[in-house]
């Protein structure tokens, strides 16, 4: 029973959690851009991060290591720095972008720009972290997160013809805008497999004192939970193609256009379930990134560290949130849109997977870390197939977003 | 799409009147790239200019009426920006369809 209870909890945070600015704003391009044809984009990352979390969890349920420390252990501290700075800096843009989709929800409800609520969105995640539990910081955020939900009950009512639902799960080329396009699915790649995810996933293993009697949980956790995430992120898309698409809108360049999506739906509720939506769900993945920051210098470096200890007990890993926080503030105070800053730094994570994944593979074959419990070949060839695609797609459509081309 | 909302009472006065400014701020961007523009391929410059200013007129009109909390001149102004955004097509597509 207790263990039921578990992995419902586990499930509910995940799907709590699953959805942030990143999910959120490219799966609205890509529905009002493209109609259902990037839905393939989204279940290839759903697919990736199932394997990504679920092998996290293994890795810290048996080896009693978190990623970092185990990548910094196995391949030296000279070997670690590459991984560790691409990572942070990958972590320092999503984290901007994330605070600036709170800072947008802010806007939209109150009327006073964005810019003005950067650094206090900085402050009220820091006092969150300075004051709180992992607990509180994985349960009760994500749990409010479960707002998000308004968008697959929204997809439902708009009544979309599954059939094409379904055949957008199957990659086709596009007929026009090709660029863009392609572009738009290494967004969602980068969107959907975020390395501070799985690795947040891994510190938290450790935090809760997980052992091997939490694989099946973890298994459950990981299939489950992303699975009803993947399932959000499709009904965003979905709806954003049924509801803008109809009205002439096939381009989302201005963060304003994001509420548009729920209101024809739900009337003036959508344009608070929104709001709500977008808040709480990137005020959730501000506060993960920021102790992911900190979980990676710290299991990086050798300090103690560990959220439930106080701030007093392990001051290298609060000030790295701290630093983070206000250091990731800044672009949105000084007025950079943060819908730019999200389509950016998701391609930019989508191109940097192959330095965090690529030595966790390794760590994930080693029968020194996870004995009898190592990858299978399915695990290994479909994260290395997606994480390949991502890198390879990012090479070639960065490139010509910024010059152009199509 | 925000007017509409606007009128149907479903979308706050202040995010439509935010809406508003930012789609005027990039029409006056477009149209400043497109008097700046000197390569032949926009034809209809002139055309193309006036359109957009007309669709800008109204949107202003628009965001005027919403601060007058004024139903009646934003329905208005609304169907002159729709006017507007049907002759900025019909000139857009002049103007770049490929010529035989």
């Amino acid at each position: 029973m207790k263990k039921v209870l578990e992995i419902s909890l586990g499930v509910v945070t995940s799907v709590g959690g699953f959805l942030e600015v990143g999910s959120l704003t490219t799966a609205v391009q890509a529905g009002a851009a493209f109609h259902f044809q990037l839905i393939w984009a989204i279940v290839l990352g759903t697919i990736c991060i199932i394997f990504l979390v679920e092998m996290a969890g293994r890795f810290a349920a048996v080896s009693h290591h978190t990623i970092a420390d185990g990548i910094r252990e196995r391949f030296g501290f000279n070997a670690f720095l590459w991984p560790l700075l691409a990572v942070l800096l990958v972590n320092l843009l999503v984290m901007s972008a994330e605070i600036g989709g709170v800072a947008i929800a802010l806007e939209l409800a109150t009327g006073i720009g964005f810019q003005w609520w950067a650094l206090l969105v900085a402050l009220l995640a820091w006092v969150f972290l300075w004051k709180g539990t992992f607990g509180f910081i994985e349960k009760g955020v994500s749990i409010l997160g479960l707002v998000t939900l308004c968008f697959v009950v929204g997809a439902v009512m708009l009544k979309p013809d599954w059939g094409q639902v379904a055949a957008g799960a199957i990659p086709t080329v596009p007929n026009h805008d090709a660029a863009n396009y392609w572009f738009m699915a290494v967004s969602i790649l980068g969107a959907s497999i975020s390395p501070y995810l799985f690795m947040f996933y891994s510190s938290g293993a450790i935090e809760d004192r997980w052992d091997e009697s939490y694989l099946g949980t973890n298994r459950a956790i990981a299939a489950m939970g992303m699975s009803f995430g993947g399932t959000i992120s499709v009904s965003v898309l979905i709806v954003a193609a049924l509801v803008l698409a109809p009205h002439g809108i096939d381009q989302v360049d201005d963060y304003h256009q994001l509420p548009l999506i729920l209101i024809p739906i739900f009337g003036f509720w959508g344009f608070v379930l929104f709001i709500a939506s977008l808040g709480i769900a990137c005020f959730g993945a501000v506060l993960e990134v920021g102790l992911q920051q900190a979980y990676l210098l710290a299991q990086g470096f050798g300090w103690t560290w560990g959220e439930d200890q106080k701030p007093r007990d392990n001051p290298g890993f609060s000030t790295v949130y701290t630093a983070a926080l206000f250091l990731s503030a800044l672009p949105i105070a000084a007025g950079l849109d943060p819908l730019k800053l999200t389509i950016f730094s998701m391609a930019l994570t989508a191109a940097s997977l192959p330095l965090s994944v690529i030595p966790f593979l390794f760590l994930m074959n080693d029968k020194r870390y996870v004995g009898k419990h190592r990858n299978g070949m399915v695990s290994n060839a479909a994260v290395i197939f997606v994480i390949a695609l991502g890198f390879m797609l990012a090479i070639v459509a960065i490139p010509l977003q910024i010059f152009g081309g199509t | 799409m925000a007017l509409d909302a606007w009128l149907a009472g479903a979308a706050p006065q202040n995010y439509t009147s935010r809406t508003l400014q930012s789609i005027g701020r990039k029409l006056s961007g477009a149209e400043t790239q497109i008097q700046s523009a000197d390569s032949p391929e926009v034809p209809d410059r002139a055309g193309l200019i006036t359109v957009i200013s007309r669709l800008a007129a109204a949107i202003a009109n628009a965001e005027a009426g919403l601060q007058e909390n004024n139903p009646a001149r934003v329905e208005r102004a609304q169907r002159d920006v729709r006017n507007a955004i049907a002759a900025l097509a019909a000139t857009y597509t002049k103007s770049f369809s490929p010529h035989p």
